[in-house]
Protein backbone atom coordinates (compact mmCIF):
# COMPACT_ATOMS: atom_id res chain seq x y z
CA UNK A 1 0.00 0.00 0.00
CA UNK A 2 0.78 3.33 -1.14
CA UNK A 3 2.26 5.24 2.54
CA UNK A 4 1.73 9.17 3.01
CA UNK A 5 5.25 10.53 2.76
CA UNK A 6 5.99 11.72 6.45
CA UNK A 7 6.18 15.61 4.98
CA UNK A 8 2.57 15.35 3.74
CA UNK A 9 1.36 13.25 6.83
CA UNK A 10 3.40 16.43 8.70
CA UNK A 11 2.21 19.42 6.51
CA UNK A 12 -1.59 18.36 7.13
CA UNK A 13 -0.85 18.09 10.82
CA UNK A 14 0.36 21.30 11.12
CA UNK A 15 -2.46 23.19 8.57
CA UNK A 16 -5.51 21.35 11.04
CA UNK A 17 -3.32 23.00 13.79
CA UNK A 18 -3.11 26.30 12.10
CA UNK A 19 -6.67 26.44 11.35
CA UNK A 20 -7.92 25.53 14.64
CA UNK A 21 -9.33 22.08 13.67
CA UNK A 22 -8.54 20.28 16.66
CA UNK A 23 -10.27 19.44 20.58
CA UNK A 24 -7.01 18.00 21.74
CA UNK A 25 -2.92 17.95 20.34
CA UNK A 26 -0.90 15.21 22.01
CA UNK A 27 2.73 14.05 21.82
CA UNK A 28 4.93 11.74 23.25
CA UNK A 29 7.83 13.62 25.16
CA UNK A 30 10.69 11.85 26.01
CA UNK A 31 12.04 12.32 30.04
CA UNK A 32 14.21 11.35 32.71
CA UNK A 33 11.90 9.53 34.52
CA UNK A 34 10.58 7.70 31.02
CA UNK A 35 7.65 9.03 28.14
CA UNK A 36 5.65 11.26 28.76
CA UNK A 37 2.26 12.13 27.24
CA UNK A 38 1.13 15.75 26.65
CA UNK A 39 -1.91 16.87 25.50
CA UNK A 40 -3.47 20.36 25.50
CA UNK A 41 -6.55 22.20 24.27
CA UNK A 42 -7.11 25.16 23.16
CA UNK A 43 -7.25 26.46 26.30
CA UNK A 44 -4.34 24.81 27.84
CA UNK A 45 -2.37 21.80 28.96
CA UNK A 46 -4.73 19.31 30.01
CA UNK A 47 -2.22 16.15 30.52
CA UNK A 48 0.50 15.19 31.48
CA UNK A 49 0.66 11.39 31.93
CA UNK A 50 2.69 8.41 32.66
CA UNK A 51 0.21 6.55 31.17
CA UNK A 52 1.85 3.44 29.22
CA UNK A 53 -1.46 3.11 27.12
CA UNK A 54 -1.77 6.01 25.13
CA UNK A 55 -4.64 4.56 23.16
CA UNK A 56 -6.81 4.73 26.55
CA UNK A 57 -5.56 7.59 27.29
CA UNK A 58 -6.64 9.66 24.36
CA UNK A 59 -9.95 7.86 24.16
CA UNK A 60 -10.59 9.73 27.70
CA UNK A 61 -9.12 12.89 26.58
CA UNK A 62 -11.67 12.26 23.49
CA UNK A 63 -14.86 12.04 25.74
CA UNK A 64 -13.63 14.77 27.95
CA UNK A 65 -12.75 17.30 25.18
CA UNK A 66 -14.07 16.45 21.88
CA UNK A 67 -13.16 13.74 19.32
CA UNK A 68 -10.80 15.80 17.36
CA UNK A 69 -7.74 14.68 19.13
CA UNK A 70 -4.28 14.91 16.63
CA UNK A 71 -0.62 13.98 17.29
CA UNK A 72 0.61 17.39 17.06
CA UNK A 73 3.89 19.18 18.38
CA UNK A 74 3.40 23.05 17.92
CA UNK A 75 0.91 23.88 20.70
CA UNK A 76 2.98 21.76 22.90
CA UNK A 77 6.39 23.41 22.11
CA UNK A 78 6.55 25.90 25.14
CA UNK A 79 5.57 22.95 27.62
CA UNK A 80 8.33 20.43 26.13
CA UNK A 81 10.74 23.87 26.13
CA UNK A 82 9.86 24.55 30.03
CA UNK A 83 10.21 20.46 31.19
CA UNK A 84 13.40 20.46 29.73
CA UNK A 85 14.54 23.31 31.85
CA UNK A 86 13.00 22.14 34.63
CA UNK A 87 14.75 18.40 34.38
CA UNK A 88 18.28 20.05 33.90
CA UNK A 89 17.50 22.02 37.42
CA UNK A 90 17.11 25.44 35.37
CA UNK A 91 13.32 26.70 36.07
CA UNK A 92 11.36 25.98 39.31
CA UNK A 93 8.20 27.63 38.56
CA UNK A 94 5.86 26.46 34.72
CA UNK A 95 4.81 29.45 33.31
CA UNK A 96 1.71 27.33 31.23
CA UNK A 97 -2.06 28.23 30.72
CA UNK A 98 -3.78 24.81 31.90
CA UNK A 99 -6.92 23.63 31.22
CA UNK A 100 -8.81 21.69 34.14
CA UNK A 101 -12.75 22.60 32.83
CA UNK A 102 -12.64 18.40 33.15
CA UNK A 103 -11.93 18.26 36.52
CA UNK A 104 -14.37 18.69 39.18
CA UNK A 105 -14.83 21.66 41.42
CA UNK A 106 -13.50 20.31 44.14
CA UNK A 107 -10.25 18.73 42.53
CA UNK A 108 -9.81 21.76 40.85
CA UNK A 109 -9.87 24.01 44.43
CA UNK A 110 -7.10 20.69 45.82
CA UNK A 111 -4.95 21.65 42.61
CA UNK A 112 -5.17 25.28 42.71
CA UNK A 113 -3.46 24.62 46.38
CA UNK A 114 -0.88 22.08 45.47
CA UNK A 115 -0.09 24.38 42.92
CA UNK A 116 0.98 26.54 45.52
CA UNK A 117 3.63 24.41 46.94
CA UNK A 118 6.85 25.80 46.46
CA UNK A 119 9.54 24.04 44.27
CA UNK A 120 12.17 21.58 46.73
CA UNK A 121 9.29 21.34 49.65
CA UNK A 122 7.14 18.92 50.60
CA UNK A 123 3.70 19.34 52.18
CA UNK A 124 1.04 16.47 53.42
CA UNK A 125 -2.37 15.43 52.41
CA UNK A 126 -3.76 17.09 55.52
CA UNK A 127 -2.35 20.85 55.33
CA UNK A 128 -3.51 20.42 51.76
CA UNK A 129 -6.81 19.61 52.99
CA UNK A 130 -6.62 22.56 55.57
CA UNK A 131 -5.11 25.01 53.09
CA UNK A 132 -7.97 24.32 51.09
CA UNK A 133 -10.65 25.21 53.83
CA UNK A 134 -11.51 21.33 53.52
CA UNK A 135 -10.41 20.51 57.10
CA UNK A 136 -10.42 16.47 57.62
CA UNK A 137 -10.97 15.61 54.20
CA UNK A 138 -7.13 14.24 53.56
CA UNK A 139 -8.44 11.17 52.10
CA UNK A 140 -10.28 13.13 49.50
CA UNK A 141 -7.17 15.02 49.13
CA UNK A 142 -5.65 11.56 48.16
CA UNK A 143 -8.01 11.22 45.27
CA UNK A 144 -7.56 14.33 43.59
CA UNK A 145 -3.52 13.63 43.90
CA UNK A 146 -3.89 10.29 42.31
CA UNK A 147 -6.31 11.58 40.07
CA UNK A 148 -4.02 14.79 39.24
CA UNK A 149 -4.26 15.07 35.13
CA UNK A 150 -1.20 17.18 34.99
CA UNK A 151 2.05 15.77 36.66
CA UNK A 152 4.64 17.57 37.63
CA UNK A 153 3.34 20.74 36.79
CA UNK A 154 0.81 20.75 39.54
CA UNK A 155 3.36 18.78 41.55
CA UNK A 156 1.07 15.71 43.55
CA UNK A 157 4.90 14.59 44.01
CA UNK A 158 5.88 17.07 46.84
CA UNK A 159 2.60 15.60 48.94
CA UNK A 160 3.59 13.08 51.27
CA UNK A 161 2.42 11.08 54.25
CA UNK A 162 1.73 13.29 57.57
CA UNK A 163 4.52 10.71 58.83
CA UNK A 164 7.12 11.33 56.34
CA UNK A 165 6.31 8.39 54.04
CA UNK A 166 6.34 9.08 50.52
CA UNK A 167 3.12 7.01 50.61
CA UNK A 168 1.99 6.69 46.56
CA UNK A 169 2.36 8.77 43.45
CA UNK A 170 0.67 8.14 40.27
CA UNK A 171 3.31 7.33 38.49
CA UNK A 172 4.99 5.40 40.87
CA UNK A 173 7.28 5.94 43.67
CA UNK A 174 10.48 5.75 42.23
CA UNK A 175 10.00 8.43 39.95
CA UNK A 176 8.61 10.55 42.75
CA UNK A 177 11.99 10.22 44.58
CA UNK A 178 13.72 11.01 41.14
CA UNK A 179 11.89 14.09 40.74
CA UNK A 180 11.91 15.31 44.39
CA UNK A 181 16.08 14.13 44.77
CA UNK A 182 15.93 17.14 41.49
CA UNK A 183 14.35 19.52 42.96
CA UNK A 184 16.49 19.32 46.63
CA UNK A 185 13.77 18.25 48.80
CA UNK A 186 14.69 16.66 52.06
CA UNK A 187 13.15 13.16 52.57
CA UNK B 1 3.08 31.20 36.95
CA UNK B 2 0.59 28.89 36.64
CA UNK B 3 -2.22 30.46 35.01
CA UNK B 4 -5.69 28.57 36.66
CA UNK B 5 -7.95 31.65 35.87
CA UNK B 6 -9.74 30.38 32.93
CA UNK B 7 -11.05 27.57 35.06
CA UNK B 8 -12.85 29.11 37.38
CA UNK B 9 -16.25 27.91 36.34
CA UNK B 10 -16.49 23.96 35.69
CA UNK B 11 -18.74 23.23 32.44
CA UNK B 12 -18.87 19.27 31.35
CA UNK B 13 -18.13 18.97 27.72
CA UNK B 14 -21.05 17.32 25.70
CA UNK B 15 -19.16 15.19 23.31
CA UNK B 16 -20.32 12.12 22.03
CA UNK B 17 -18.89 8.91 23.48
CA UNK B 18 -19.10 6.80 20.56
CA UNK B 19 -16.96 8.62 18.30
CA UNK B 20 -13.25 7.33 18.51
CA UNK B 21 -10.32 9.86 18.70
CA UNK B 22 -9.16 11.31 15.15
CA UNK B 23 -6.03 10.09 15.34
CA UNK B 24 -7.18 6.77 15.62
CA UNK B 25 -8.94 6.59 12.56
CA UNK B 26 -6.56 9.10 10.45
CA UNK B 27 -3.81 6.21 11.24
CA UNK B 28 -5.95 3.73 10.04
CA UNK B 29 -7.32 4.90 6.56
CA UNK B 30 -4.44 7.54 5.67
CA UNK B 31 -2.64 5.53 3.40
CA UNK B 32 -5.36 3.82 1.78
CA UNK B 33 -6.81 7.50 1.10
CA UNK B 34 -3.65 8.91 0.09
CA UNK B 35 -3.00 6.04 -2.49
CA UNK B 36 -6.32 6.67 -3.55
CA UNK B 37 -5.40 10.27 -4.56
CA UNK B 38 -1.96 8.54 -6.17
CA UNK B 39 -4.20 6.94 -8.38
CA UNK B 40 -5.78 9.30 -9.81
CA UNK B 41 -4.13 12.38 -9.52
CA UNK B 42 -0.47 13.65 -9.98
CA UNK B 43 2.18 13.62 -7.16
CA UNK B 44 1.52 17.01 -6.19
CA UNK B 45 -1.75 17.02 -6.45
CA UNK B 46 -2.68 13.95 -4.94
CA UNK B 47 -0.64 15.34 -1.95
CA UNK B 48 -2.80 19.05 -2.36
CA UNK B 49 -6.47 16.27 -2.76
CA UNK B 50 -5.46 14.36 0.37
CA UNK B 51 -4.89 17.21 2.30
CA UNK B 52 -8.03 18.92 1.57
CA UNK B 53 -9.97 15.75 2.28
CA UNK B 54 -8.64 15.41 5.54
CA UNK B 55 -8.80 18.67 6.61
CA UNK B 56 -12.55 18.60 5.36
CA UNK B 57 -12.92 15.45 7.83
CA UNK B 58 -11.84 17.15 11.02
CA UNK B 59 -14.41 19.85 10.08
CA UNK B 60 -17.64 18.23 10.48
CA UNK B 61 -15.65 15.12 12.60
CA UNK B 62 -17.28 16.02 15.37
CA UNK B 63 -20.99 16.49 14.05
CA UNK B 64 -21.02 12.73 13.62
CA UNK B 65 -22.98 10.53 16.05
CA UNK B 66 -21.90 7.34 15.42
CA UNK B 67 -18.80 5.53 14.23
CA UNK B 68 -20.05 3.24 11.58
CA UNK B 69 -19.19 3.58 8.22
CA UNK B 70 -15.99 6.09 9.07
CA UNK B 71 -14.13 4.31 5.70
CA UNK B 72 -17.30 4.69 3.55
CA UNK B 73 -17.49 8.51 5.01
CA UNK B 74 -13.93 9.64 4.41
CA UNK B 75 -14.42 7.84 0.94
CA UNK B 76 -17.42 10.16 0.29
CA UNK B 77 -15.28 13.04 0.95
CA UNK B 78 -12.22 12.29 -0.80
CA UNK B 79 -14.71 11.68 -3.86
CA UNK B 80 -16.08 14.92 -3.40
CA UNK B 81 -12.72 16.54 -3.11
CA UNK B 82 -12.03 15.07 -6.97
CA UNK B 83 -15.39 16.59 -8.02
CA UNK B 84 -14.62 19.94 -6.85
CA UNK B 85 -11.39 19.81 -8.03
CA UNK B 86 -11.83 18.33 -11.64
CA UNK B 87 -14.54 21.01 -11.68
CA UNK B 88 -12.26 23.48 -11.20
CA UNK B 89 -9.59 21.72 -13.61
CA UNK B 90 -12.83 22.35 -16.31
CA UNK B 91 -13.04 25.59 -15.79
CA UNK B 92 -9.00 26.53 -16.03
CA UNK B 93 -8.01 27.01 -19.79
CA UNK B 94 -7.54 23.91 -21.25
CA UNK B 95 -3.37 24.15 -20.93
CA UNK B 96 -3.83 24.06 -17.30
CA UNK B 97 -5.76 20.81 -17.37
CA UNK B 98 -3.62 18.88 -19.72
CA UNK B 99 -1.15 19.45 -18.14
CA UNK B 100 -2.31 17.81 -14.98
CA UNK B 101 -3.92 15.20 -17.52
CA UNK B 102 -0.91 14.02 -19.00
CA UNK B 103 0.97 14.11 -15.33
CA UNK B 104 -2.01 11.71 -14.54
CA UNK B 105 -1.66 9.44 -17.84
CA UNK B 106 -0.17 6.35 -15.51
CA UNK B 107 -3.26 6.11 -14.01
CA UNK B 108 -5.83 6.89 -16.46
CA UNK B 109 -8.33 4.51 -17.51
CA UNK B 110 -7.19 1.20 -19.13
CA UNK B 111 -10.15 1.67 -21.65
CA UNK B 112 -8.20 1.65 -24.87
CA UNK B 113 -9.29 4.74 -26.20
CA UNK B 114 -8.54 6.58 -23.08
CA UNK B 115 -5.35 5.31 -23.40
CA UNK B 116 -4.90 6.22 -26.96
CA UNK B 117 -6.31 9.96 -25.74
CA UNK B 118 -3.73 10.23 -23.04
CA UNK B 119 -0.66 8.46 -25.21
CA UNK B 120 -1.41 10.75 -27.56
CA UNK B 121 -1.89 13.94 -25.42
CA UNK B 122 -5.34 15.93 -24.68
CA UNK B 123 -4.48 18.87 -24.84
CA UNK B 124 -3.83 18.48 -28.60
CA UNK B 125 -6.20 16.04 -29.17
CA UNK B 126 -9.42 17.89 -27.87
CA UNK B 127 -8.18 21.16 -29.02
CA UNK B 128 -11.13 20.70 -31.39
CA UNK B 129 -13.83 19.67 -29.66
CA UNK B 130 -16.71 21.89 -28.35
CA UNK B 131 -16.33 22.66 -24.60
CA UNK B 132 -18.50 20.22 -23.00
CA UNK B 133 -17.69 17.15 -25.05
CA UNK B 134 -13.46 18.07 -24.18
CA UNK B 135 -14.56 18.96 -20.70
CA UNK B 136 -16.39 15.19 -20.03
CA UNK B 137 -13.27 13.56 -22.40
CA UNK B 138 -11.00 14.67 -20.14
CA UNK B 139 -12.83 14.31 -16.80
CA UNK B 140 -13.68 11.11 -17.76
CA UNK B 141 -10.62 9.69 -19.48
CA UNK B 142 -7.80 12.21 -17.67
CA UNK B 143 -9.02 12.00 -14.05
CA UNK B 144 -10.93 8.36 -14.43
CA UNK B 145 -14.11 10.20 -13.30
CA UNK B 146 -17.75 8.62 -12.97
CA UNK B 147 -20.18 10.24 -14.99
CA UNK B 148 -22.27 10.69 -11.69
CA UNK B 149 -19.34 12.94 -10.74
CA UNK B 150 -19.38 14.54 -13.94
CA UNK B 151 -22.69 15.26 -14.48
CA UNK B 152 -22.26 17.22 -11.56
CA UNK B 153 -19.00 19.34 -12.07
CA UNK B 154 -20.45 20.37 -15.40
CA UNK B 155 -23.47 20.87 -13.83
CA UNK B 156 -25.68 18.60 -15.80
CA UNK B 157 -26.88 15.04 -15.79
CA UNK B 158 -25.25 11.40 -15.61
CA UNK B 159 -26.60 10.80 -18.92
CA UNK B 160 -25.58 14.05 -20.28
CA UNK B 161 -22.02 13.36 -18.78
CA UNK B 162 -21.98 9.99 -20.81
CA UNK B 163 -23.28 11.31 -23.82
CA UNK B 164 -20.54 13.93 -24.42
CA UNK B 165 -17.68 11.81 -23.71
CA UNK B 166 -19.40 9.10 -26.30
CA UNK B 167 -19.77 12.21 -28.79
CA UNK B 168 -16.30 13.70 -28.04
CA UNK B 169 -14.65 10.46 -28.49
CA UNK B 170 -16.58 9.60 -31.71
CA UNK B 171 -15.67 12.90 -32.84
CA UNK B 172 -11.95 12.88 -32.04
CA UNK B 173 -12.34 9.29 -33.79
CA UNK B 174 -13.41 10.78 -37.01
CA UNK B 175 -10.85 13.40 -36.62
CA UNK B 176 -7.86 10.59 -36.30
CA UNK B 177 -9.66 8.68 -38.83
CA UNK B 178 -9.22 12.21 -41.23
CA UNK B 179 -5.71 12.46 -40.39
CA UNK B 180 -4.48 8.91 -41.25
CA UNK B 181 -3.29 9.36 -37.35
CA UNK B 182 -5.65 6.33 -36.06
CA UNK B 183 -4.78 4.89 -32.89
CA UNK B 184 -5.62 2.14 -34.00
CA UNK B 185 -8.76 1.10 -31.49
CA UNK B 186 -11.46 1.69 -33.72
CA UNK B 187 -13.06 -1.43 -33.55
CA UNK B 188 -12.76 -1.52 -29.59
CA UNK B 189 -16.15 -0.61 -27.88
CA UNK B 190 -17.28 3.29 -26.88
CA UNK B 191 -16.14 3.82 -23.30
CA UNK B 192 -19.78 4.84 -22.61
CA UNK B 193 -21.42 1.59 -24.37
CA UNK B 194 -19.61 -0.84 -21.57
CA UNK B 195 -21.09 0.71 -18.59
Amino acid sequence: MTRVPSDLDARFRREAIAEGLYDVSFGIAESPIGDLLLAATQVGICTISFDPDPERCLSELSQLFGPRVLEASEPLEDTVAQLDEYFRGERQNFELRLDLSAVTSFRRQILQELAEVPYGTVTTYATLARDAGRPGAARAVGGAMNRNPISIVLPCHRVVGADGDLTGYVGGLARKETLLTLEGASL
Amino acid sequence: MIDLTRNRFWTFPLVSMHIPPFEIVYRQYRDEIYGYMRARLAREDAADAFQETLLRALRTYEKLEHERELRAWLYTIARSVLADRARRAARRPVEVAACDAQESKAHASCDATGAALSDSGLAELTDELPATERAAVVLRYAFDMEYDDIGRALESSSDAARQAASAGVRRLRRQLGESGNSPGHRSEPEPGGSE
